[in-house]
Formats: C-alpha cells, sequence, structure tokens
C-alpha cells in the first residue's frame, strides 16, 4: 500500500500535478534519498517507452495509409526505378516530352494553324524572284525589329508574327 | 519532393518511407507545441524536416553525400529522437505494452504520446469524469512496471 502511494506522488511529480509545495518537499526528499531517485527514473523510462510504443503505432498506420493509398491507385506493382527508389527517370521524363512535343506538333499541324513558316518562305521567294533581292527571314529568332524601309540588300530581317509578315508584304509588293 | 531528396542523396526507396513517416511524427509533434507557428508552406516544413532527418542519418553513418535540393528550405532544430536509439531497456517496455488491456494502453499513449487532457480521455474511453481517468491511468503504470521489473 505504500509503495502504492509511493508510485503514485512520483507519477504525480512527473505530470506536473503536485502544487509548488508539495513539489518542494518532493525534491527536497529526492535530493537526499537515492532509492526514491531511482524509482523516478524508472518511471521516467516506463514513460519515454509508452511514447516509443505511440510512435512505432502511428509510423505503422502511415504505412498502412501510404500501402492503402498506392493499391487504391492500381499500382500495386509499383517498383521504384532509382537506385531500387522510386520516382524520377530521366529518359522516361524526355521520352514522354517528346512524344507529348509530337502529339501536339501533329495536332497543330493537321488543324492548319501553323502555315505561317510557309508563308514566310513563299514569300521570301516572292521576293526573289519579283524584286531581285534577297532578305534572309529569320522567323524564330527576334534580336530586334528592322522598319522595313530600311531594309537593303543582303540585310536580314526579322518577323515576328503574323502582323509582322504582313507589313513586310504591303510594303516590298 | 521527400523521396527524391534521399534517393538522390544516397538513400533508397525504403528509408525515404522511412524518414518521410518520421517527419509525419516530427510534424505532429510539432503541432502539439502550443508555441509553434508554421511559417512556410507545409510542403517546405515536411521537406526541411526529411532533409534535417536524412543529413543527421547520413552522418550517424559517417556518410559524406554533396547535398543535392529540390525545393527552398528552413534550417530546423530537431530534438535528438531517444527513442531511435538502441535501447534494450525500451524495447522490453515496449513489448509490456502490447500485453497490457487495450484500454490501459489507449490511456498511456492518449496521454503520454498524444498528450490528451485528461477529461479528453475520459470522455474518449467512457469514464466518469477525469479523476477517476487519471486513477486509471496510475494504475495502468504500475501495471506496466510490474511487467517490466
Amino acid at each position: 500500500m505504500e509503495n502504492q502511494e509511493l508510485d503514485i506522488r512520483i507519477l504525480r511529480y512527473l505530470n506536473s500535478e503536485m502544487t509548488a509545495s508539495e513539489k518542494a518537499a518532493f525534491e527536497e526528499r529526492l535530493n537526499l534519498d537515492v532509492a526514491l531517485k531511482q524509482k523516478v527514473a524508472a518511471y521516467k523510462k516506463l514513460e519515454e517507452g509508452v511514447k516509443k510504443y505511440g510512435k512505432k503505432q502511428m509510423k505503422a498506420d502511415l504505412l498502412a495509409a501510404q500501402t492503402a493509398v498506392i493499391t487504391s491507385k492500381g499500382l500495386e506493382n509499383y517498383k521504384p526505378s532509382i537506385n531500387g527508389g522510386g520516382g524520377f527517370n530521366i529518359f522516361s521524363f524526355l521520352a514522354k516530352i517528346l512524344v507529348l512535343g509530337a502529339i501536339i506538333s501533329s495536332v497543330l499541324v493537321y488543324i492548319n494553324k501553323v502555315p505561317f513558316e510557309h508563308e514566310i518562305i513563299n514569300t521570301i521567294h516572292k521576293k526573289m524572284h519579283s524584286y531581285d533581292t534577297l532578305f534572309e527571314v529569320k522567323y524564330d529568332t527576334v534580336w530586334h525589329t528592322v522598319p522595313s524601309q530600311k531594309v537593303n540588300k543582303g540585310d536580314t530581317v526579322i518577323i515576328r508574327n503574323q502582323k509582322e509578315l504582313e507589313q513586310f508584304k504591303n510594303e516590298y509588293q | 519532393m521527400a523521396k527524391y531528396f534521399i534517393i538522390k542523396n544516397s538513400g533508397n526507396f525504403q528509408e525515404a518511407q522511412d524518414t518521410f513517416q518520421d517527419a509525419v511524427i516530427v510534424l505532429y509533434e510539432k503541432t502539439k507545441d502550443s508555441d509553434f507557428k508554421l511559417s512556410c508552406t507545409l510542403k517546405t516544413f515536411i521537406y526541411s524536416i526529411v532533409r534535417n532527418l536524412w543529413l543527421k542519418a547520413l552522418s550517424k553513418r559517417q556518410k559524406r553525400v554533396d547535398v543535392v535540393d529540390f525545393e527552398k528550405f528552413y534550417t530546423l532544430e530537431i530534438n535528438e529522437d531517444q527513442s531511435k536509439k538502441e535501447d534494450k531497456q525500451l524495447d522490453k517496455i515496449t513489448e509490456a505494452i502490447k500485453t497490457l488491456g487495450e484500454k490501459c494502453r489507449k490511456i498511456l499513449i492518449g496521454f503520454y504520446f498524444e498528450q490528451k487532457k485528461m477529461t479528453q480521455i475520459a470522455e474518449e474511453l467512457g469514464y466518469t469524469n477525469a479523476a477517476n481517468a487519471k486513477n486509471q491511468k496510475y494504475k495502468c503504470m504500475q501495471q506496466l512496471k510490474k511487467l517490466v521489473n
């Protein structure tokens, strides 16, 4: 019985459930009593053990949750690709980008959304034949916009968009 | 992101998963601290914890790595996790907890790990009041002590 009461006092001390005066008296005794010190240390260890058990349980729950997420997405056979780990594979990523790019380009060409390049080339040919002037047109690299009136034979003309192309045509036709 | 960080820095999938779980537990414990304020995005915070835990793990293994980062991070101070240390006495205690009754386990974990108030524990476990739940907590600890000794 006496031991039980002492145990409860130790727990009340460790759980900060004592009044200030109780705590002071307990600590005074603690400083003198080696056996009591050992008992307090033993209970501290038990508390630590409970926390460790709680963490273990939480980790187990997290693992179960992660597994549930993976399996619910139909990734049961998911195999990590780097160092036995999951994730990012640069080759696979680049391959996906290339395939995606090819698909988008094909679709755009199909629906005739990119006639721009052909039009520019045609314009260059027209200029070459009709006016005997050679213009090099860089439609994909923007350096600066050259006012059309200053264009001379051998100059580089940068046409960035359809509007500029129209302007170019109007002024040179 | 956390997974990539560990895999790109000498870890494997298993270690990434394990460290991520530890990071979630650290986050959980931080949220229990009334002084805790999240001063960045949750993603950055978790990444910072994972980074910190993993660099500590690598330094324990005396492994030098030129760290590759994937996200901005904060320097965090995480207390050394005592429960992760090899300790036969602690292992004995955790084994003993498994043999306690379910209610005892719930009271102890609720109080010491989840840091719940006794009134909440009393309510959840069907005790008439907090004092009764507290008495039960004392009994459970005494029982655990007997099991360990």
